[in-house]
Formats: C-alpha cells, structure tokens, sequence
C-alpha cells in the first residue's frame, strides 16, 4: 500500500476536488486567484500525512461522490465534475444534508479538508489580518531582551547535577520547590 | 532543518548509528539488524519518557530512548499549522475514537511527545483524585504530602509558573470580565515556560523555547547525564524472556522520511519502559503478546471530552496574540466541568470545524479575528477501549454516556451565557442543526433542549487509564510501582496508568508519577536487584 510520499491522489479524485473547492469555500476569491489548484495540492500533502487507512477511506468517499453523481437522473450521466456549478452545488449540499450518516459525514470531512487548505493559503491569511509570524517575531524579540538572565539560570539549572535520590529522601523531605507564586496559586485551588 | 544535538540520533544517522554503541547483525534469515545494548530502553519521549530518560541516566543507569517521531528543534516551529500537523502530530492530527458522536483526538508525534504540542498546562493532581487513588486502588503514596515532593521537583524543571501579566490576550480578558461578572471563580493558569512571550503557538511547537517541554527540558537534561535518543526509530515488539517472563529488549524498524520502514534494529536491555501513551501503549504491549492477568489492557479509556464554542464580539479580539489560556474558569469543577476556558485556534481548524461552507463559512470567517473560541472540559463518567487490529494498529472505541453529553450542554450553556455577559453578540455551537444563539435568552432555551450526541462535535487531547495502576492483578494492569503485572522488567510511564480521569490537564501528572517511578527503579537499582 502507497504511503506518505509515494502518495500521488488520482487523477478523477483531483478532478473532483477541483470541482468542489468553490463549492465548500468562498466561490468568488477562489475562482478570482484560481486558488484551487493549490489548495488540491495541499489537501495531497495532508493525505500523505495520514494512516493508509484513513486516506483509503478518503480516496474511496472521493471517488464515490464523484461517479455517484452520474447516477441522478438530472446529471444526465455527468460525473460531479462535469455538471455545471449550481447543479454541482445541489449535489453536494445533498449529501451535506443526508440523513445517511456516511454520505453527511463523507461531506463534513471533505469540507473541513478542503477548508484547511484554503485558509492556510498566505492571500487568505492576508485578508483576515492574520499575521502570526510577525507576531511570534516580535515576542520572542522581547523575550529575548528583556529576561535573556533567567533563561541562562533555568538552562543552567537544567544542567545542574541534583540525583533524584539524593533530592526526593525520605517521606519527609524535598529538595526543591516551585516558584512562590504559582505555589500559592496551587494551595489556593486544591485545598 | 534542526541542528541536532549531541546523543540524539535520526534516520540519517543510519545503520551506523551511534558509532561504537551500536552494531551490525548479520539474520540467519537474510539481510542485517543493528543491534543496541543499554541498561534501561524507554520507548517514548514525552511527559513519560523525557522525565525517566533524565532520572535514570542521572541516576548512573545506561539509558536509550527511542522515538517514532522526528526531531525538530524549536527553530522549526512556526504558525503554519497544517505543516507543523504534518511534521509533529500522528497521523497530521486527525484520529477518532469511534463512538456516537466520533471524538477527534490528537498524539504528539515527535521528539518531545504531546509536550511539544500541548498548552503546557502545569496542574498538580486535585487532592481529591490522589485520595481516590489511594482508598480504591491501592495506591498507598498517592497522598498530597506524600507526592509533593516529587511535585516540586517536576514543577522546578519544568518551570511551572503563572504567565507574566503583560502577555494576557484580549480573548482572556474578555473571559475574565464575564466570569467576575458572574461571580465565579476564574484563576490564572499554571504553565511550564521560562517567560511565555505570549506567541500563542503552543499547539504547532512553541516557536520561541519558552515552554519547557521535555523537548527543552528533561531530555537535554537526560543527554547531559549520557542518555541516548534515538529519534524515528518504531518499535514494533518488546522482547521477552520467556522462560523467566521478563523483559530483555525491543525490536524495531528506523522510519524514513516518506513513512517507510527501513532498518531493522533490536535493542537489549533487562528493562524497558513503555511511555507512549494511552492509546499506543496498549498496542505495542498487545502486539507483543502480553496480557494483563486482569483483563483489563486496553479498557477503562478516558478522554476529558471537550467542546468548543465561537463567540463573535463587535472589538478585534486578536486571540492569536497573548498567552495560551491565561485564565481557567474552574466554579464547576466539584460538579464534573473541569476547566471553562479561552483558547486560540487558527482559521484553518475553526473552518474545518464550523458546521457550515461555501459563502456562508466565508461570510463567519471574515470575522475571524473578532471571534473568541472557548472550550470545556468534561471528567467523564464512562470509559472507552483501545483494541488492536490484525496489523497491530489501534483502534479506540468511546460511547459518551447519556449523563456526559448533558454536560457537554451545560458546560457550553455556561460558557454561553459568560460570553453575552462579557459583551459577545453572537455564538456558534458545536452542536449540528442547532442555530446560533444570539442573546443570554436563547441560552435559556439552549438548557432546555435535547441535543443527540450524533450531533455533537468533540475532541480531546487527555487520553488517560488504558493500563491502569493499583495493588490488584485482579482488576489493575500495572502495580503501583508501574511495573507490568505478568511480566518483570516492563514498566510504564504514561498516562495509561491513571488509575482514573483527573479532571485537569494530565501533563503533570504524568511527568510525576513517571519521577515516583523512576526513583523506586534507582531504590532497586542502588540494592542491585534492577539489572540483575
């Protein structure tokens, strides 16, 4: 069985995901920045990071959505892909809203599959305000500058011989202790 | 790509890991082996096994540490969280206990364990769960007094502390103003980092080395006392004595970069100790024919379900910026809701979990940065099981109780009602069909719905008690020391051996029974019947 990078999605199962991220996601931006393709080749990378079996059952619910469209009479024979978006929006939101709990949660999954991809895109992250990286730069920065002395001490404490022996003794005794606060905090709350 | 330091090992290393530690052994079946020698093989480097890596090796024991995951340095963690889901969680984070409803679950996958990926909530045992403990199981220490002192020891490695006031985030400010509003009673988090900067990233690794976890903290520790740690390397089986029942060592495969096994490798050593968690502990024990005389491997799972809400407020949140869960709402703990809190999430996993697409989630989403995502914790009433398949996989089964999922609604009908009382206008449930709630009133109306589990949204990252300990082989998989029953030499480190859920976060736990049985291996060791 294919794993990890031996993992390419097939072709109809590409096909079929082209098709539906405008359908789970916000159809305007992807259409505008053809962001399908690489949200499909993202959604790729996430199925290489799952078990065989967990991929296996994606592939195959893929695919089913896929050919099963051909069988409504309004398709006309197309597959999924095929019909035009409005009928291919009717498709799925008929399995979104199956009482068949397979096919309901085949659609929760594959959105939500579909949804990571699409709002770990940088353009996407742009337009809510999200800037997390920048962030973290800044924090760390200060963190850096301003306690640079404690975290020496707890590297070094880290460091430091202290046998668990010689710390834990007997019933009666410890070594070390917590820092005051967050000591007070626990007597507080586990009294 | 990390520097790796000295003692660690990855797939890159081999077959000629280790230099002189290791070595080649030609099977009479066709192909090599490398072959390890160490006093003591711990098999996971998390809470569990990042603590005894240390002690042990510090304790003058020869110690290996092997690791299914990768090593990554702090220098690699960054906010993209579908890489990082890729690189640091089992299977990119998305497993299920099967049930009604499902409940997600995630397991670090990395060196460093869950550690690297949790909040790094520091939560001493409650006093009340050591005394159950004690009473029911047989656990004569598990005593506040008594436990302390290995308490202190962990928290001063671990450096648990409250956050610096400067790095609350607006999101927890805004569950405080509804929790004193309310009159309950909401207490700051205790955490193991030197100065969390507030970068909110715990989750994908925490980007800036403040939180200590065992990555940072014990397994450095364990390295600078000799440990080795053996990164990527999948043990498949313990080995045992049969005639003499007891441990002699492990086999394995290296695991490349592509997910395929490599090398073969078998380790010997007269113990080893099994820390890889609730659900793959029962499995590597199970897949190396062992089994408890009690029956009992593997059952008694408990998850600390929990749910997630999304408030939308009329002010930027920002909930990306500031510590991780600064506050905790604990008014009601004695009643079973553990832990009432504030969380940040990033879009792409409240997209996944919003029950809406297409223009719609679009149109929610767009407000991301006003949302506030708060979340429960339940002590459940029930317990799941982990089975092993044919090929030796886990597979966890979890049928939440009737009595838990009415909690799972008070608690998301509690959290409601302190999120319109702290200003919020608007809030989504983890509850499918059921529309949002606008107003305190339509939390009334929330109480007094029935709401199927089917529709439920739950997850987890407390997976606690498939091995658990007590003084009866009859009803307990381990004894008190954490020894195997049934099998001499095999030890666990976990939270598989929670005898019980604990109603707060595990880590500290976890990390301190491992101290408690790491000091009892030195005890035997030091009178020489250890090795022997």
């Amino acid at each position: 069985m294919a794993t990890l990078s031996d993992f390419s999605m097939p072709q109809v199962m590409r096909r079929a995901l082209l098709a539906l991220c405008p359908i789970a996601l916000p159809e305007e931006r992807i259409d505008a920045e053809d962001l399908a393709e690489t949200m499909v080749d993202n959604a790729e990378l996430f199925l290489r990071s799952l078990a065989p079996a967990g991929r296996a059952a994606i592939v195959v619910g893929t695919i089913g959505f896929e050919m099963a469209a051909a069988l409504r009479p309004s398709s006309l024979g197309r597959t999924f892909s095929r019909l035009p978006r409005e009928q291919a929006r009717a498709y799925f939101d008929s399995w979104w809203h199956s009482k068949n709990p397979a096919l309901h949660n085949f659609a929760k999954g594959v959105k939500s599959m579909l949804a990571m991809t699409y709002y770990e895109l940088p353009s996407v992250r742009q337009e809510l305000r999200y800037h997390p990286d920048a962030w973290i730069n800044k924090v760390a920065r200060e963190r850096l500058a301003r306690f640079s002395d404690e975290i020496a001490a707890h590297a070094e404490r880290l460091a430091a011989p202290a046998p668990l022996l010689d710390a834990v003794g007997d019933d009666d005794h410890a070594s070390v202790g917590a820092s005051a606060s967050a000591s007070d905090e626990r007597r507080h709350n586990h009294g | 790509m990390a520097s790796i330091p000295q003692g660690v090992y990855t797939r890159d290393h081999w077959p000629a890991v280790g230099g002189t530690a290791g070595g080649l052994r030609k099977r009479w079946w066709g192909g090599y082996e490398v072959e390890l020698r160490a006093d003591v093989i711990i098999i996971g480097s998390g809470a569990g096994g990042g603590v005894m890596a240390a002690e042990l090796a510090e304790g003058g024991l020869d110690v290996l540490v092997l690791e299914e995951g990768g090593y990554h340095g702090t220098e690699e963690f960054t906010a993209d969280g579908a890489a990082m889901a890729r690189k640091l969680y089992r299977d990119g984070g998305l497993t299920f206990a099967l049930g009604t409803p499902p409940v997600m679950f995630s397991e670090g996958r990395c060196v460093g364990g869950s550690t690297t990926i949790n909040g790094g909530m520091s939560w001493r045992t409650p006093d009340m769960i050591l005394e159950r403990w004690r009473r029911e199981d047989g656990i004569s220490d598990a005593t506040p007094d008594k436990m302390a002192r290995y308490f202190e020891r962990v928290e001063s490695f671990i450096s648990a502390r409250l956050n610096d006031p400067e790095t609350l985030g607006r999101d927890n400010e805004l569950l405080k103003q509804g929790a004193d509003k309310k009159g309950w009673r909401i207490i700051q988090n205790i955490r193991n980092t030197v100065h969390c900067a507030g970068s909110n990233n715990c989750a994908f690794g925490c980007p800036t080395g403040a939180k200590q976890s065992t990555l940072v903290s014990y397994l450095p520790r364990a390295l600078r006392f000799g440990a080795r740690v053996y990164a990527d390397c999948r043990v498949d089986k313990l080995l045992l004595d049969e005639r003499e029942n007891r441990a002699r060592g492990v086999s394995g495969r290296v695991i490349e970069s592509n997910g395929q096994p490599s090398h073969r490798f078998v380790a010997h050593a007269p113990v080893v100790v099994v820390c890889c968690g609730s659900v793959q502990t029962p499995a590597l024990l199970a897949r190396s024919g062992l089994k408890s005389p009690s029956g009992q491997l593997g059952h008694n799972l408990a998850l600390h379900p929990n749910a997630k809400l999304v408030a939308l407020f009329d002010e930027d949140v920002e909930a990306y910026k500031g510590a991780h869960q600064f506050y905790q709402v604990r008014e009601f703990q004695e009643q079973g809701i553990g832990v009432l809190t504030a969380i940040n999430v990033p879009p792409g996993i409240i997209a996944m979990s919003m029950p809406m697409y297409g223009e719609r989630l679009g149109a929610l989403m767009r407000d991301y940065q006003r949302m506030v995502i708060a979340g429960c914790l339940i002590e459940d009433s029930v317990t799941g099981r982990v089975r092993v398949t044919p090929g030796g996989k886990p597979v966890c089964t979890y049928q939440l109780a009737r009595r838990d999922a009415q909690q799972a609604v008070r608690a998301m009908s509690l959290l409601s009602e302190l999120m319109f009382t702290a200003g919020a206008k608007r809030i989504i449930l983890p509850f499918e069909g059921v529309p949002e709630l606008t107003s305190i009133d339509d939390v009334r109306w929330l109480r007094n719905q029935h709401i199927g589990r089917e529709s439920m949204e739950l997850l987890t990252v407390h997976m606690m008690g498939t091995a658990r300990m007590g003084d009866d082989p009859r009803r307990h998989v381990c004894d008190p020391r954490g020894q195997l029953y049934g099998a001499r030499g095999v030890y666990l480190a976990d939270a598989s051996v929670f005898p019980s859920p604990i109603g707060v976060n595990p880590m500290e736990t976890v990390m301190t029974l491992a101290t408690r049985s790491a000091e009892k291996l030195l005890r035997d060791h030091q009178s020489g019947r250890l090795l022997s």
